[in-house]
């Protein structure tokens, strides 16, 4: 009780390692078992294909009788997601967790919560109101955080050399870049705009 | 304390030369502090007999004349959640922690489960609490083979250290162990689900019971103390005794729950609100009340509305004519209505240094009002308050009285028997403390603007007539009757004469007392606060007698069937006892309300001695009831105001046995010629302040039927009238 379940833990990270189609890894930080790393493909079809979303998880001592805590580090444009701190609203992480579901089992239904997002019950309210109100917006600003955020860094440090070989310092080319959500035009607009 | 005085001076171009200062003494509200008021036996509350949504409670409440209330202390708890259990499980034909379960989930109330099997039909209802279908009750058994893989924490385990469920989710005993006690050490014994995800049922308390007493002893206790307790905390019709230190006890409300109850302990409370007993105020207003008197809010409105610091020494200052261009006695002008420093010169069209020249109508408006409100609050908080240090001082009377009864017993008087001089005082108690709140009430209901959108002017003035008319006479009787209580009786022994007719007097304005406070609940109730439109404000009925029910639950009997030891697995209710003797040692995080550990050795009593435990009561009011059944009116009657005939109010020994035969052709006037009353009024308000026929000779009159009889009619045919009426009206 008191320990961590090292046991059962080891044998999840197994069976992630095992099944590597499922679009979900899970490696650990520092040695400890508490501090894992997660990744989640973008599921496709939507906004967030192509996207690698990292997801910081912690256990407790009492996992798995108590959820893990997850989080995405990756900045994600979603209705159940903060666009600040990666907060996730999702039920299972919270009063509908059970000691049968796995760490991989969660991050699957986070996969799940990126395609199917529950604007009635948001984490984020711009983004539930603008995904109720102007769904095409939503579409196109998620799928600018996803090239922008989640395509790892070699995606934005390309774009980011491709505009100083365009004779912009790097500096202001980096924060267009996060400005107009990864998008190279947009970001050139930026830049030429001011 | 904003204690100061401040005066100011008008600039020489001012055409009223000088701005007065104010001195401000006391704060208006000191709270007064309840304590050793008295309040034992004072509190009343009950089902009006004119309350038509609850006619079963009505016919009941005449078995009972008083609230409808039962103490539950800890040797009753178990037999009263077992009745409600056995029902449940007798009707459907499950097991004892379905029924449990079934039961949580619907808060205790069988009514409301068996409405829901009706509506809903069973496998719903049994989805919905949590209880796996009937099909699945005897027919899970454990892993076929002799090794399966533990769903949560992945290790093969021999199969018989597994333990499938309801549900039929089998899981390792070390996983549900180790889950038991995490739920447990949360508080959220109650209902344990299943391990498996989006599994709604909850765990067999027997396997719960086993695995966990096999862990943790201590966690065993705090489960079945949680389950028992769980028929207070999660029944919407039972409440903690909120007294400090907490004596353990818990009362069961039947019927609505503006009532105003006493336990055991001797604290009376309202049990809707859980604060003190507060009627004729309803909870929202003895709320507010309470709050403003607490924190001296009409002072510091006043101040705000009123008064402007002053820029420079920051003093405040207030302006009681004169112009906008004010100096404070630090010599600093400045501008009244922006409270900007400005220079002394001052015109038609600016001040020197300033400009601000514009004129807040608003905020004149504004300023007279919150003083209009303040002298309404000090007029209301004088009265309110003066009667509560009159009920202080009447408690401190009582053993006074007291001793003179015991003077006068043993003397050789005519009379033998003074429980109408302690009935007087109890009587006096509560309708003083009924007098006190009436003004706290009445500042809400009349010229506040709680009620503004409800009542119109014109209807609030008649209802302000209707009330005060109300508590003047309410007022009146309280005094009279203060004044007679004081007599020194002690020294009439000498002339046995006096103390028949001091009694005769004593008796009939008691009487009287007792409708006029009946009466003013009534008028809140049904005229005042029945006629809102928008919201809704209820307060617990006037009743004389504040006992709770005679308890039938025993304290032995069918408890062991009912305990959740009842399986013979670990502690069962003997352990439960010791642990609520020692409170306080194991608590549940969530556990709202433990009974406390300093209950004192009155606490004890209660356990070791169930019979002084069990507020029957049946001992102190049998004589009672019968005063209070003649008082007992038909449900329509209340708009007819005059008292019954005082004579066939008293207490039937008390007619018979004690009278000389002095009394029997002389019925005695009463108190201030009352008889008059509202007669004349109807069902509106537009009675209000009937007649005061003092002079008037008294007709004896039925209180059931109000037939009146002739002024000299002999009071044992009156009596005998009154008897048949009664009979016939509960026939």
């Amino acid at each position: 009780m008191a320990q961590l379940d090292v046991n059962r833990i080891q044998k999840e990270l197994v069976e992630i390692e095992r099944d590597k189609n499922s679009g979900v890894s899970v490696t650990i930080i520092g040695g400890q078992l508490s501090r894992l790393t997660g990744t989640i493909k973008g599921p496709i079809g939507t906004p967030y294909e192509g996207g690698i979303f990292v997801v910081d998880i912690t256990l407790t001592k009492s996992y798995p009788f108590e959820p893990p805590k997850m989080t995405f580090k990756t900045k994600v444009w979603h209705p159940n997601v903060s666009s600040a701190n990666g907060a996730i609203c999702l039920d299972i992480l919270k009063d509908q967790w059970s000691p049968a579901l796995t760490l991989k089992t969660a991050l699957l239904s986070l996969q799940a919560l990126l395609s199917t997002p529950e604007p009635d019950d948001p984490q984020d309210a711009v983004v539930a109101q603008q995904y109720l109100r102007n769904y095409q917006d939503y579409v196109t600003t998620a799928r600018n955080w996803t090239n922008a955020f989640a395509t790892g860094d070699r995606g934005l440090q390309e774009k980011v050399a491709k505009l100083v070989e365009m004779g912009i310092p790097a500096e202001a080319a980096q924060a267009a870049l996060e400005k107009a959500g990864g998008d190279e035009n947009a970001a050139l607009e930026v830049l030429f705009s001011s | 304390m904003l204690g100061y005085r401040h005066f100011l001076k008008n600039s020489k171009q001012c055409a009223i030369p000088f701005l007065t200062g104010h001195i401000y003494d006391e704060p208006p509200s000191e709270k007064l502090s309840m304590e050793g008021a008295g309040w034992s036996d004072s509190d009343q509350g009950a089902y009006t007999d004119s309350d038509d949504e609850y006619p079963d409670h009505v016919a009941t409440a005449r078995e009972h004349d008083g609230p409808r209330y039962k103490v539950i202390d800890k040797t009753t708890l178990l037999s009263a959640q077992c009745r409600d259990l056995k029902q449940i499980q007798d009707v459907l034909g499950i097991r004892l922690q379905h029924a449990r379960s079934l039961l949580i989930h619907h808060r205790w109330d069988v009514e409301n489960l068996f409405s829901a099997l009706a509506e809903q039909g069973e496998e719903r209802l049994f989805l919905a609490a949590g209880v796996p279908p009937r099909s699945m009750h005897r027919r899970a058994s454990g892993p076929k083979e002799a090794e399966f893989t533990c769903g949560t924490c992945f290790d093969d385990v021999p199969a018989d250290s597994a333990t499938v469920m309801d549900c039929s989710h089998i899981y390792c005993n070390d996983c549900w162990t180790t889950y038991f006690l995490m739920k447990i050490r949360e508080g959220q014994s109650r209902r344990i689900t299943c391990m498996a995800h989006k599994c709604n049922a909850i765990c067999d308390e027997e396997k719960v019971l086993k695995l966990v007493a096999e862990a943790d002893p201590l966690a065993v206790d705090r489960y079945e103390r949680s389950l028992l307790e769980s028929y207070i905390e999660d029944n919407s019709k039972v409440k903690w005794c909120p007294s400090v230190p907490h004596c353990g006890n818990a009362l069961r409300v039947e019927g609505e729950p503006y009532v105003e109850v006493q336990c055991t302990c001797g604290l009376t409370f309202c049990f809707n609100c859980g604060l003190e007993a507060h009627s004729p105020c309803s909870c929202d207003i003895w709320r507010r009340w309470d709050e403003k008197s607490r924190d001296e809010s009409e002072t510091v409105n006043w101040l705000v509305a009123n008064t402007k610091p002053c820029p420079k020494c920051g003093k405040k200052v207030e302006k009681s004519g004169g112009c906008n261009l004010v100096q404070c006695t630090c010599k600093q002008p400045f501008c009244w209505l922006c409270g900007a420093a400005t220079g002394l010169a001052h015109d038609w069209s600016r001040i020197e240094g300033h400009s601000c020249g514009r004129y807040k109508e608003d905020k004149e408006r504004e300023a007279k009002k919150a003083e209009t409100d303040l002298k309404r609050y000090m007029h209301y908080h004088t009265r309110w308050k003066g009667h509560m240090e009159s009920l202080r001082l009447e408690d401190k009377q009582r053993e006074v009285v007291q001793s003179k009864i015991a003077i006068l017993e043993e003397s050789e008087s005519v009379v033998r028997d003074y429980s109408w001089l302690t009935n007087a005082q109890s009587c006096l108690f509560r309708a003083r403390r009924v007098l006190a709140y009436s003004y706290a009430f009445a500042f809400y209901m009349f010229g506040s603007d709680l009620f503004k959108d409800d009542i119109s002017p014109e209807q609030n003035e008649i209802n302000q007539n209707l009330f005060e008319d109300h508590q003047q006479q309410l007022e009146a009787t309280v005094e009279r009757l203060a004044k007679l209580v004081e007599t020194p009786f002690d020294q009439f022994r000498r002339e046995g004469n006096d103390i028949p007719a001091i009694r005769m007097e004593v008796v009939n304005l008691t009487a009287i007392l007792e409708t006029r406070c009946k009466t003013m609940h009534e008028i809140v109730e049904n005229d005042l606060l029945g006629s809102l439109q928008t919201t809704t404000h209820h307060i617990a009925p006037y009743y004389a007698n504040v006992k709770p029910l005679p308890n039938e639950d025993s304290a032995t009997g069918d408890d062991t069937d009912c305990g959740v030891g009842a399986a013979g697995v670990g502690p069962s209710t003997s352990h439960f006892d010791e642990e609520w003797r020692e409170q306080g040692a194991v608590e549940d995080s969530n556990d709202v309300r433990e009974p406390d550990a300093n209950a004192g050795p009155g606490s004890t009593d209660v356990k070791t001695n169930p019979s002084s435990a069990n507020p029957s009561g049946t001992d102190g009011c049998a004589s009672h009831l019968d005063t209070e059944r003649a008082l007992k009116r038909p449900a329509d009657s209340f708009v007819d105001r005059s008292p019954p005939h005082p004579a066939a109010k008293l207490p039937r020994s008390n007619q018979e046995d004690r009278f000389g035969g002095r009394e029997h052709g002389k019925p005695v006037p009463p108190g201030n010629g009352q008889k008059g009353g509202t007669q004349g009024g109807g069902a509106g308000p537009s009675g209000v302040g009937g007649s005061q026929a003092g002079g008037e000779e008294f007709k004896p009159s039925c209180p059931v039927c109000f037939v009146e009889f002739g002024s000299g009619t002999d009071i044992s045919h009156v009596t005998a009238h009154v008897e048949e009426c009664l009979l016939a009206m509960e026939l």
